[in-house]
Order: C-alpha cells, then sequence, then structure tokens
C-alpha cells in the first residue's frame, strides 16, 4: 500500500442514535447539514434502501461536485453501509457507518476504505471533518444552545414554497390586470 | 426494508463445513482461483489479496481472449464472520459492494450473501446466474473433504490447503462436464 487508504472518524453527537441515524435518511434533513463548510446540497436523491441509489449534488460558489453510491445495509438507528463513488475524482470507496449510546447522546464510528492517492485521502479526511462539525453545530442549534459554528449551509427553498410563491405572484399579477 | 431488488443480489447457501473452512475458500488466492468467475468459463490469474480493512485485491480474469481486470477494497473483515469488501471491473461503472456473513449453521456453515450496485439490467442477471454456481463449486469442495461420496471417498488429515485448491479444481472440472452434457 502507498497511500492511506483507510479513513476513520470517531464521534460523539448531543442527540440519541435514533435522532442520529435519522438524520441520514431523506433529502429535507441531510441537506441541512451535508457538506463542508461552504458546500450545499442544490441536488440531493435518496433511494433509501438495500440497492437504493443516492446522488448528490454539492455545489460551492455555483461550481458542482456530484457524488453518488448505493445503499448497501441499513439496520435502524445501527448501521448503515453504502458505496460512494466521486467520479470527478476518481473516487470509488465504501463508507460504513455505526451509531451507538453514549450517556444522553451517540459515539458515530464512520469508516470509509478505497481512495486514489493521498491527496483525496486528505481531502476527504478535511470534508467530512467539516461536515461533521455542521452536524453537531445543527444538532446544539436544536438544544437552543446558539451556534458555535461560523455559517451553516444556506437554508434551502422547499419545492412546495417555491410553488406557493409562485402561485402568489400568478395571483398578483391577475389581480393587476382586473384592476387595471 | 424491502431492497430495490433490481440493483441487489441476495443470495443464502449453506455448506457442509465450518466457517473456519468456507472463510478460507472465499479469501485464499490459491482457491479463489477455482471458482471466481467459473459459471462464464473465466480463469484467474494474478490473484493479489490484502486481506484487511482498506487492504486491496485484484485478479486478472481470462476467458480465450477476454481479459477483464476486477479488484477492489476490503472493508470489514472479521474472520470466518463476515467478510465485506467492494467489486469493481476497472474500466468501467460496475463498482458493488459485497457482503458475505456465515453463521454456524450444525455442522455446516450458513452463508448471508448480498452484493449491491450494478451497472444494468444485464449484470444484474450475470451474476444472479454466476454466483450460485460459484457457491456450488465450493460446496463440492467442502463435500469431497468430508469424504462424501465425490471424486476423494477418502482424504487424510491434516489437509494442506494446496489439497483444498485441488479438491476445487475437481469440483470445478465436473461442473464443467455436467454443463457440457
Amino acid at each position: 500500500m502507498t497511500h492511506p487508504n483507510l479513513l476513520q472518524i470517531s464521534r460523539s453527537f448531543s442527540a440519541p442514535p435514533a435522532f442520529v441515524f435519522g438524520l441520514w435518511s431523506n433529502p429535507a434533513l441531510l441537506s441541512a447539514w451535508w457538506g463542508p463548510e461552504h458546500h450545499h446540497l442544490s441536488t440531493c436523491e435518496v433511494d433509501y434502501r438495500p440497492g437504493g441509489i443516492w446522488r448528490f449534488n454539492m455545489e460551492k460558489d455555483g461550481q458542482a461536485h456530484w457524488a453518488h453510491g448505493t445503499y448497501h445495509e441499513i439496520v435502524p438507528d445501527q448501521r448503515l453501509l453504502f458505496s460512494y463513488c466521486f467520479p470527478m475524482f476518481d473516487v470509488r470507496s465504501t463508507v460504513s457507518l455505526a451509531f451507538a449510546a453514549e450517556g444522553d447522546g451517540t459515539r458515530m464510528e464512520f469508516l470509509q476504505t478505497g481512495f486514489p492517492n493521498a491527496e483525496h485521502h486528505a481531502g476527504h479526511q478535511g470534508g467530512w471533518s467539516s461536515t461533521f462539525a455542521i452536524l453537531e453545530n445543527l444538532l446544539l442549534s436544536l438544544h437552543g444552545i446558539g451556534s458555535v459554528y461560523p455559517s451553516l449551509p444556506p437554508a434551502k427553498i422547499s419545492g412546495v414554497a417555491q410553488d406557493l410563491a409562485e402561485a402568489r405572484r400568478r395571483h398578483d399579477a391577475s389581480l393587476t390586470r382586473t384592476d387595471g | 426494508m424491502d431492497d430495490n431488488s433490481a440493483n441487489a443480489l441476495r443470495l443464502t447457501h449453506r455448506f457442509a463445513g465450518p466457517p473456519e473452512l468456507v472463510w478460507t475458500i472465499w479469501t485464499r488466492p490459491e482457491l479463489i482461483r477455482s471458482w471466481f468467475g467459473s459459471s462464464h468459463g473465466f480463469r484467474a490469474h494474478d490473484i493479489a489479496v490484502d486481506l484487511r480493512p482498506s487492504g486491496n485485491w485484484s485478479l486478472r480474469n481470462v476467458n480465450g481472449e477476454v481479459t477483464e481486470y476486477v479488484s477492489g477494497t476490503y472493508h470489514e473483515v472479521i474472520p470466518a464472520r463476515r467478510l465485506v469488501y467492494s467489486y469493481h471491473f476497472e474500466g468501467t461503472e460496475f463498482f458493488s459492494t459485497i457482503s458475505a456473513d456465515f453463521t454456524v449453521d450444525g455442522e455446516g456453515t450458513r452463508l448471508h450473501f448480498l452484493q449491491t450496485g450494478f451497472p444494468d439490467a444485464q449484470a444484474r442477471v450475470e451474476h444472479a446466474r454466476g454466483w450460485p454456481h460459484a457457491l456450488r463449486v465450493m460446496g463440492e469442495a467442502l463435500l469431497a473433504m468430508h469424504g462424501v461420496g465425490t471424486l476423494w471417498p477418502k482424504l487424510p488429515e491434516p489437509r494442506p490447503l494446496d489439497g483444498v485448491a485441488r479438491d476445487l479444481e475437481a469440483a470445478r472440472a465436473r461442473l464443467a462436464g455436467e454443463a457440457d452434457a
């Protein structure tokens, strides 16, 4: 082995395992924290079942970073295992997560294997650390402890909200015409 | 939770041998050679196995004029219990994940196998055909090692590993013969 091929991160979070596990399960929740600082998910597609495919675009300053993979194992509140491909960096890897209760919170053991070179190993080490800091910050702010992290990813307008805004614009426009 | 079965292949299989032996057949290069790609007439060469989390495996799979380079990385390695690894056909979009869980089942071993991540329906069809064949080759070898009415009725104890490889060769040859018949 000529480069580090294994990334292991152990972190504790201030929420119970079922809560932390749940944050990985659907786009509305994933979009709130996924991606290193200054990135946000402009696309987040999740088919959350073994054999289901996930596909994210982590945008930064309008620049696309596509990643995708397949869920392999989903054991509620305990384990998650999926493939993780980052084509633009030639990364084809496997990610597993184990969640266990630790006091009032959760100990999460993260493991990723399969990096093409040391550069992308280091890049992912920094990326995940930043991502997990955002995740912890999100959990703390839910507790009303306030933000310890400089910036959360920009809040996304949901599709429903966009539809409502569009409907209102049409409604306002029709009123203007009637009045005129 | 139901699978997306179009992109997941789940198999169970019972082997007539203890998990330690099944594990050996699954992970030793000289034994992998006899079953890998056997359903499609391939023969594996240059098998390299670095059996530890983050260790890579690779082989050159040859069938006549066709050569495929297959490789991956071990993710979980719990001897005789659980093996998780990636499985990639180099130069293609075929990157999948395999888990194999081994549990004691009476005098034998129960295997729970799962492969996810196929590039297209054809790849899933071919693997759904290929894995049962490979599992049969492995099973035949285990039966032979137990002296259950196959080519070697009585085998010396203890068995060196190259004996296991020989059993696998014979099992594979016999299956190939049945397929031709």
